[in-house]
């Protein structure tokens, strides 16, 4: 590992940039922007989960005093929108395929106007036979959500028919073959997951505004404005370059915060008001009508041989998407990762998802991860028990190493962290875990997030500027969502310029100021943007030590720079500020000193000899433990201790790190326990935050996370993805602890107190 | 109609003219522009609008501005003492508790609260104490430390 002492930023927990805003509540969210004579916009929704529109009457609404304007179907073009499939219109036109689907809104001066006037709208629908269970969406008899889908825009290449949104296969070795194999012992169960919503504490927010020329800006809460830009264009029929979508202070996203749902609604009615219109969802309206995780239904059978040998799998996961699918390649593309973090030479699974009369799914922390997790590392522990081996030695014997090929197929894992995760695992249940009384259990499972990053072709681009009193500006379109985002690109670019992190300030995530971006998420923004960063700075340190050599009359390579000084390593008395240089850059003919950087990884993975398809150099590895207590009585369960050592490549700001990782151990409590979106008929049922349960602070067990650090070849610093890592197998974990408790095994997650008496009494 | 309500916002005396149906979290994010009280529910849930009236936390979506006639209300932006946070609020920002900062103003609130309460709580206390607010980002573990931290810089002052 290289030296920690020489760096200054990176490695240090430099606290966020945004803290200091954000503890006096002067942070600006997007609903917090306070824009003159701004108007409140409501939306009416379908109360049916299938039917036709028959006819929309306005009029009553469009009457109403204090009405500025009302949209519907027949103002947006046919054209659909969709971050991943374009599957949707931003406000229903012909029919309606779920509960909650937008169908008309209102601008008015206030909300209790808009409330009123969202009454007097009158629409006549035709309902239709509806379809709510994802298997038999795709039975030949099912009513048909999208009859044109296989015009649809789609980036996938995967199979779509009728009610079937995709179907990927994955497939490696011979599975028929390796079942035969005689003396094989083989087990097969199937694994229900629930829906999971995002939870963050910020409802989604926009607010539009239209200039005098007609271009329109919008503030959204989202993580991705680049791609949401392009929904708000296409759903207007303006090009992008009419649209401005900034990114302020993001509270949470988790997912959720990618897809322009309410931003072509509010920029339609800011055009038809000719005034700024804000829009903030309800928590029955997110409940409702936007995305949670897809539920799967996962049916696996595994075969192993005595010696603890893992061969083959065989596995379908069948995921509801619901009426619109955002979920696109977190769903069904990636079946693969139904392998887990092991070495299984023969397997095949197929994954499809069903669209139904569901509410939209779509991406939640780590897409895919918990689901199939979920049924895997339940059933490794299953196996080890069935084998008579202690479940570490199990998993070790089947783990992925250097050289194996990523579940996912698409390269060979570098730089395995995995070993010394279970090392300090051991350490720590050796030490912490002391004797195991009656009803209580032990659980463990490994993580493993490969998906990304991986060598994907993904715009992503920075700039550094040095303004003339040594302070830098850094430009790049990435949001922050309260991963610290932003304060990386501090240290990053303060780390490479020698300058102290204060003087680095962030200019980010606005579609005309700066650089192009996909967007935060898939634990791949530090790495990626972060390489970008440091692209760009090192470019802008070039350029400072260029005009440094002339001034000094020293050569470039014999100059350094540290705490905004640069100065001949020979001669340190030798020196002259960043400051000066910079003045002196921009007085010259060669202007103020600029850096820019773009993605350049794949040249870098070529001078080094590999191709781009062979490498996946920062697999994020995590082993898990936790102890629980069961009560016998009421099958509720006390998770009393919590461990997770996770491989993070280089932690760039540990105290970020650890935020994360703790976090998201959390969130997967919640999806362990407690969360679970219901619905009858198509209508949510806890669409509210008394019925639906997140954690809360009293749940919360004692939690240890220890990092782990293998770095990755090309991440900046040595850095891998974090925040999906830790919430993937958080469920089978506990579940594997509650096994061990009770001798019964849940194969249903949320384990809800009812699912561990069942299971226990054998029902 | 509106009706004149007299309260000490902020340390500042004043008489607001305000609707009978209003919030106190109307009032102050949509017509005061104090936007550091977050808006999460409306319904008690997710503690995000959480203040101080008369020195007891309440979630400002369950009260009705008029109800605040001749009370003391402090928001987020009413608690530190011009550029030195409260003790709260540095502890919330050395110890990492605060991410996407959505939660953050309600819970610095909560916390303060509860700490004019019980300035030596146990670890399980405070767990208990802010039930009431959620955070998806940081697994509480860091609001822990920080109100812990906080409590020892309340004794210390």
């Amino acid at each position: 590992m290289t030296a920690t002492t020489e760096l200054h930023a990176i490695g240090q927990p430099i606290l966020k940039q945004d803290a200091y805003l954000k503890a006096t509540g002067n942070a600006a969210y997007a609903g917090d922007v306070r824009l003159p004579g701004t108007l409140e916009a409501r939306v009416l929704r379908s109360p049916h989960p299938h039917a036709r529109i028959v006819s929309i009457d306005v009029s009553a609404a469009e009457a109403l005093p204090g009405v500025y304007a009302v949209v519907a179907g027949k103002d947006v073009p046919p054209i659909r929108i969709g971050r991943f499939i374009k599957d949707r219109h931003a406000l229903a036109r012909e029919k309606v395929i779920y509960v909650g689907e937008p169908v008309a809104a209102v601008a008015a001066a206030n909300e209790e106007i808009a409330e009123q006037a969202i009454q007097l709208i009158q629409v006549e629908y035709e309902l239709l036979p509806a379809v709510f269970d994802p298997e038999r969406a795709l039975a030949p008899d099912a009513p048909i959500l999208h009859p044109d889908l296989a015009q649809y825009i789609d980036p996938g290449t995967s199979k779509r028919q009728g009610n079937m949104r995709n179907q990927v296969v994955h497939e490696v070795g011979n599975v028929e073959e390796a079942f035969n194999e005689p003396g094989l012992l083989t087990y097969e169960a199937v694994y229900r997951t629930p829906r999971q919503y995002q939870g963050f504490t910020e409802p989604h927010a926009a607010i539009a505004q239209v200039d005098g020329t007609g271009r329109i800006t919008v503030w959204a809460a989202t993580k991705a404005p680049f791609g949401e830009r392009q929904s708000v264009a296409d759903t207007l029929g303006e090009p992008v370059s009419r649209i401005r979508m900034i990114s302020p202070v993001v509270g949470g996203d988790f997912g959720g915060k990618g897809a322009a749902f309410i931003e072509p609604i509010v920029a339609l009615l800011a055009r038809k008001a000719r005034r700024p219109v804000r829009l903030a969802l309800s928590r029955l309206e997110e409940l409702t009508a936007m995305t949670s995780r897809a539920s799967c239904v996962i049916r696996l059978k595994m075969g192993v041989r005595r010696d603890g040998t893992v061969t083959a799998m065989e596995g379908t996961l069948l995921y509801n998407v619901g009426g619109v699918d955002d979920s696109g390649a977190g769903g069904a593309n990636s079946a693969g990762v139904l392998l887990g973090a092991y070495r299984i030479p023969h397997a095949r699974v197929v994954a499809t998802s069903a669209y139904t009369n569901s509410s939209p799914a779509g991406h939640v922390r780590a897409p895919a991860g918990p689901q199939t997790s979920f049924a895997t590392e339940s059933h490794m522990d299953h196996l080890a028990h069935v084998l008579g081996m202690d479940p570490l030695d199990f998993r070790i014997k089947n783990a992925l190493g250097d050289g194996d090929t990523a579940p996912s197929g698409h390269g060979v894992l570098r730089n395995v962290g995995l070993q010394e995760c279970i090392a300090k695992a051991r350490d720590w249940m050796a030490r912490e875990l002391g004797e195991k009384g009656r009803n209580q259990g032990v659980g463990v499972a490994l993580s493993l997030w490969a998906l990304h990053p991986n060598p994907a072709r993904v715009a992503s681009a920075a700039t550094v500027k040095i303004d003339v009193d040594g302070s830098v500006v850094v430009t790049s379109g990435v949001a922050d969502q309260g991963g610290g985002q932003w304060t990386i690109v501090t240290q990053v670019a303060a780390e490479v310029l020698g300058v102290p992190v204060e003087m680095v300030s962030v200019i980010a995530a606005d579609t005309e100021a700066t650089p192009q971006e996909q967007g935060t998420g898939g634990s791949q923004t530090t790495y990626r943007v972060g390489n970008v960063v440091r692209q760009a700075a090192t470019d802008a340190r070039r350029k400072l030590l260029r005009f440094a050599a002339e001034r000094l009359e020293v050569d470039e390579e014999e100059l350094d720079v540290r705490e905004g000084e640069i100065f001949a390593r020979s001669d340190p008395a030798r020196k002259v500020t960043v400051a000066q240089i910079a003045q002196a850059a921009g007085a010259s003919s060669a202007g103020p000193i600029i850096g820019t950087g773009a993605e350049e990884r794949e040249r870098e993975i070529i001078e080094q000899g590999h191709e781009r398809s062979e490498v996946v150099d920062a697999p994020s590895f995590a082993c898990h433990v936790a102890k629980v207590f069961v009560d016998p009585e009421t099958g509720q369960i006390d998770v009393q201790k919590y461990y997770t050592s996770q491989d993070v490549g280089r932690a760039l700001n540990p105290l970020a790190c650890k935020g994360q990782i703790e976090g998201g151990v959390v969130f997967g409590l919640g999806y362990a326990l407690s969360e679970e979106l219901l619905s009858d008929q198509g209508v949510n049922l806890n669409a509210n935050l008394w019925e639906y349960l997140l954690p809360t602070s009293p749940h919360v067990p004692e939690l240890t996370v220890e990092l782990v650090e293998v770095p990755s070849t090309y991440g900046p610093f040595g850095a891998k993805g974090v925040g999906e890592t830790a919430n993937i197998p958080v469920a089978a974990t506990i579940a594997n602890a509650v096994a061990d408790a009770t001798g019964a095994r849940v194969t249903q997650a949320p384990l809800t107190p009812e699912r561990v008496l069942a299971a226990v009494s054998g029902s | 109609m509106k009706i004149s309500v007299p309260m000490v916002l902020n340390s500042r005396a004043q008489t607001l003219e305000v609707e009978p149906y209003w919030t106190l979290q109307r009032l102050l994010r949509d017509e005061l522009d104090l936007t550091g009280t977050k808006e999460g529910c409306r319904t008690g849930n997710c503690g995000v609008c959480t203040i101080l009236v008369d020195g007891r936390a309440v979630k400002s979506c369950l009260m009705l501005a008029a109800q605040a006639a001749g009370a003391e209300v402090t928001t987020i932006e009413g608690l530190a003492r011009g550029d030195e946070l409260h003790p709260v609020q540095t502890a919330f920002v050395e110890y990492g508790a605060i991410q996407c900062g959505y939660c953050s103003p309600g819970f610095i609130m909560a916390a303060t609260a509860f700490l004019a309460e019980n300035p030596r709580p146990s670890r399980d206390e405070i767990k208990d104490a802010l039930e009431g607010n959620l955070c998806r980002c940081t697994g509480y573990i860091k609001i822990f430390e920080a109100v812990e931290a906080a409590a020892g810089a309340l004794q210390r002052s």
